[in-house]
């Protein structure tokens, strides 16, 4: 497709200018196979999505999730390609607004891209991304909403952490009356949450 | 963390924080009174009512699928085995029953035992056309767009009318995938 070679163009260009990714190709990012049991688009029926088993479900070796370990945090995107909300939590390679936001484009279309392209069967997108410097953990809710992480390689409990994340946008976002649907997120109380749930070890509390 | 799946509305009903029922039936009511006093025809109220509703559905969806650990649906049956079983127990706290489908699958009607809506409630003379609990058609419609389904949600029987329960009759008009606004250049 003529798009994705035009995209994949972008992305490599996009990245030589962030300190965050090193001089790695495109192609020594793999995008790490869909852990779900696929299932279709929601045009057609078909098997229900289960959510995936974690990869250390041994409760006793939790290890605390350091702050330092997730570089950035949280492009929200928005059902309409727009970065609803970022925030940066690590000491090298931050990002100005224009960069994130174009990133988060970025992730959008290739994000899209993937689930046409996907050899499964109803794919419905990239889950992780684990490159040489950094893994991308995404997690893309039933209405389209998509969060993701940019973090060391191999930080556990991402997923866990985008979950609560999910709740918090639901309860600090969504709930606030004045917070218009779509529009960039600018709830301080979110904010304040969202650092709490990232700075502490909410996620090793996490029992449900 | 095990994997979990969905979980039961009374499991997500104990567990969230509630208010006074008597205190939400007051403030819906206030609403409605004074959407009467401003609007002052019957068929407007009932509009803005499923209006308001609609804004409520398309920002309850996500709390839905966040506190209920929801996965797709296999079908428009599960979908609205969800909505009753599921949803009116987490957010009113009422059992709810699905009935009345059709051949194809895309229209049923939902049954509500009791409404914490209506506690107290008696319509006059004056607003006889009203539906005084059209929000709700609003919340369900609202939220269903959302997760790409776009539906058509009226009151069936409504016990202030005179009927002998409340039956919403939900019908799926079609699915929308979400659009992406590029076009394949093949």
């Amino acid at each position: 497709m003529v798009l994705a070679h035009a995209l994949r163009a972008k992305f490599r260009s996009c990245l030589e200018h962030f300190p965050l990714q090193s001089r790695a190709k495109e192609e020594r990012k793999k995008a790490k196979p869909n852990r779900r049991t696929p299932s279709p688009r929601s045009e057609a029926r078909g098997e229900i999505l289960r959510p995936p088993p974690s990869p250390s479900s041994d409760g006793r070796r939790v290890q605390p999730l350091h702050h330092q370990q997730i570089r950035r945090l949280d492009l929200l995107q928005g059902r309409r390609f727009r970065c609803l909300r970022c925030q940066d939590y690590g000491s090298s390679g931050r990002m100005d607004t224009n960069d994130s936001l174009r990133v988060a484009s970025l992730w959008h279309s290739m994000h899209a891209i993937s689930q046409q392209l996907s050899p499964t069967v109803g794919c419905s997108g990239i889950e992780l991304l684990e490159a040489d410097t950094f893994d991308l953990h995404c997690f893309q809710s039933l209405t389209g909403t998509k969060f993701f992480v940019v973090c060391e390689p191999g930080t556990q409990h991402m997923e866990a952490l985008l979950k609560v994340i999910y709740e918090l946008y639901t309860d600090y976002v969504l709930k606030n009356p004045f917070y218009e649907m779509e529009m960039p997120i600018r709830c301080e109380l979110f904010d304040l949450n969202l650092s709490q749930a990232v700075q502490k070890d909410r996620v090793a509390l996490l029992g449900r | 963390m095990p994997t979990v799946g969905p979980r039961s509305g009374d499991a997500i009903f104990a567990n969230v924080e509630r208010v006074n029922a008597e205190l939400f039936t007051l403030t819906y009511g206030a609403i409605v009174r004074q959407l009467l006093t401003d609007l002052e025809e019957v068929e407007e109220v009932n509009k803005q009512l499923d209006q308001m509703g609609y804004n409520i559905g398309t920002r309850l969806i996500d709390e839905f699928l966040a506190k209920a650990n929801i996965s797709r649906c296999v079908d428009f049956k599960e979908t609205a085995e969800m909505i009753a079983k599921v949803g009116f127990k987490m957010f009113l706290g009422v059992t709810a029953s699905v009935t009345n489908w059709d051949i194809e699958g895309t229209c049923c009607s939902v049954v509500l035992e009791e409404n914490p809506l209506v506690d107290f409630v008696e319509l006059p003379d004056t607003c006889q056309g009203l539906y005084y609990c059209n929000v709700l058609c609003g919340v369900i419609r609202g939220a269903l767009e959302m997760v790409s389904m776009k539906t058509e949600v009226t009151w069936v029987r409504d016990v202030l009318r005179g009927d002998d329960s409340y039956e919403l009759q939900v019908k799926l008009l079609k699915q929308v995938p979400e659009e992406y606004p590029y076009k394949d250049d093949e």
